[in-house]
């Protein structure tokens, strides 16, 4: 006698295995690939990949990253500083008036920034500028130019990626959070700000690390947004007192710049820039994982 | 000490408490119980306004406390006036058990220096039987203490902001046997300082600490006595149904 129906058992775990197994063939692929010829590279010119600048072309060495990796940092770093305080705020007013119109169309308008394709926020900072120029010139009659590229703007077009991201994330958390603890703050005679400020954020606060520690990781791998903005600049900018209104490179342009570039050592440094970027996003995505972790436990 | 005039209070449509008059004075505990749904948190939510965190809720009435109008003062004064611990013990669980205690104190500017809030916070944790508990271990988080000392940290919780009245909703009815006579020692303790509204809905919860006893039945004040006349003699066929466990 054949087993059929055991036969058939056998044959779809196989089959259900198999299936299971090849989504994570491309993402191992794609990681080796990385940490292969990004060690490659990097361990050419080692330390100094990770401070100096490019090399020149057919001169068989490879250069290093320094200048993105410093424009990576700024460019995160001012979204950052720029980003959190104003989703946090923008969050505490989304949870206190729910019910409020406000609320409502502010949720609508971030919610569907959330789904904008981050070329198109690029686009619209640099618009915005652009926009901001006009009136300036029209209205206040001042020949100011604001730049179009430079570090400010393309903070500001992280910024608005970032955003839509960090409020969804933090108006959860302060929604969730039980009505036992909001009973307890008002019941010591707090007011609604301090209320937020000193006790529904705390009592969040392990989400809401996280929330950050994954949108700083998030913008860190943008590029898109930063095409039209920041634009890319391949050297030490910021010995120069007015870097912040010129334009700055990162490791995600540098990828993008380098890698589609015809010379040899240029495709190598991107190889090199790619593996420090996912180094830098894997570890923070790890560092907010244990932070979650610890998180629930309290 | 506590004055309650024709206090009605709807929650959209229905009526939760009708026409409720009732005194309390100071420095004694007052009991109110009744079966569930009777309305008895609602009263008690209603004496510090604790009732106006709840969108769709419409109060008409007086509370007159130490003789201000509630209802005309700050809210933010009248809470802080009035403890209060709840049923589910609710520290901030990240937050030290230091500073718990010293919330209150601290966010409301009561204390001008940080020996002035240190005292304070020993004060009121000596005040709750927790002192000699967690005296080495100030710095650890609310959430590691166990059930019966979490509440009674907020029972300190409250007490360091030096109210006049402390409302207590349930205090024990998450707690096992020991704990739940650790806190009715202290609330007879605590009758020194404070005044006590305590809410249950175990009369022989109410037997055992109170002075005053209010019953309160489908939102209205059915009787109110001293404890020993609720007890063995009630007035109302009602209370006397409720006491010896025939409704509720």
């Amino acid at each position: 006698m054949i087993d059929l129906r055991g036969l058939k058992s056998k044959v779809m775990v196989a089959a259900i295995s198999i299936l299971a197994i090849l989504p994570f063939i491309p993402i191992v692929h794609l990681f080796f690939t990385v940490v292969v010829n990004g060690i490659y590279a990097i361990s050419q010119n080692f330390p100094g990949f990770f401070y100096m600048e490019r090399s020149i072309p057919g001169s068989g060495v490879i250069g290093g990253v320094g200048p993105y990796i410093i424009g990576t940092a700024i460019l995160v770093s001012i979204a950052t500083l720029i980003g959190v305080p104003l989703s946090i705020l923008i969050a505490i007013y989304a949870s206190e008036f729910i019910q409020s119109r406000l609320t409502n169309v502010g949720d609508v308008i971030i919610t569907t920034l959330f789904e904008f394709p981050t070329i198109i926020i690029g686009l619209m900072t640099f618009a915005l500028i652009s926009v901001l120029n006009d009136m300036i010139r029209i209205y206040l009659l001042i020949d100011v130019e604001l730049p179009k590229f430079s570090v400010l703007s393309g903070s500001i077009a992280l910024t608005i990626v970032m955003l839509p991201f960090l409020y969804v994330q933090i108006k959860e958390s302060l929604r969730s959070i039980p009505i036992s603890i909001r009973e307890a703050a008002y019941s010591l005679g707090l007011s609604r700000i301090k209320a937020n400020f000193y006790i529904f954020l705390v009592y969040a606060r392990g989400s809401i690390v996280t929330s950050i520690l994954i949108a700083i990781s998030k913008i860190m791998g943008e590029t898109a947004p930063l095409l039209f903005t920041a634009f890319g600049s391949d050297f030490y900018t910021i010995s120069d007192p007015g870097f912040l209104f010129k334009p700055i490179g990162s490791l995600t342009l540098a990828i993008y710049n380098l890698g589609l570039s015809p010379y040899e050592e240029w495709i190598a440094t991107a190889w090199g820039a790619a593996f420090i970027l996912l180094l830098m996003v894997l570890s923070l995505y790890i560092i907010a994982r244990y932070i979650a972790r610890g998180a629930y436990l309290r | 000490m506590i004055t309650i005039k024709d206090l009605n209070v709807w929650y959209r449509d229905n009526k939760i408490l009708d026409n409720i008059n009732l005194d309390v004075p100071r420095n004694v505990i007052l009991t109110i119980m009744g079966p569930s749904g009777s309305g008895k948190s609602t009263l008690l939510r209603a004496i510090n306004r604790l009732i106006e965190i709840y969108p769709g809720v419409r109060v008409e009435g007086e509370i007159y406390v130490d003789g201000v109008n509630v209802f005309k003062a700050r809210t933010e004064d009248v809470r802080r006036n009035i403890g209060m611990v709840f049923q589910i013990p609710n520290p901030i669980p990240n937050m030290s058990i230091f500073d718990n205690v010293a919330l209150g104190p601290k966010l409301n500017k009561l204390v001008k220096s940080e020996s002035e809030l240190r005292d304070i916070v020993k004060w009121a944790l000596e005040k709750a039987y927790l002192w000699d508990e967690v005296k080495n271990r100030l710095k650890e988080p609310a959430a590691k203490l166990s059930g019966g000392q979490q509440q009674r940290l907020c029972i300190a919780r409250a007490l360091a902001m030096k109210p006049k009245v402390i409302l207590m909703d349930e205090p024990t009815s998450n707690l096992d046997p020991v704990a739940t006579n650790r806190i009715e020692e202290l609330m007879v303790e605590l009758k020194k300082i404070v005044t006590v509204v305590l809410v249950t809905h175990n009369p022989a919860q109410a037997a055992r600490v109170s002075d005053y006893v209010a019953f309160l039945y489908k939102g209205r004040l059915v009787e109110v006595g001293s404890s020993s006349q609720i007890f063995t003699s009630p007035k109302n066929e009602l209370t006397e149904k409720y006491i010896t466990g025939r409704i509720g």
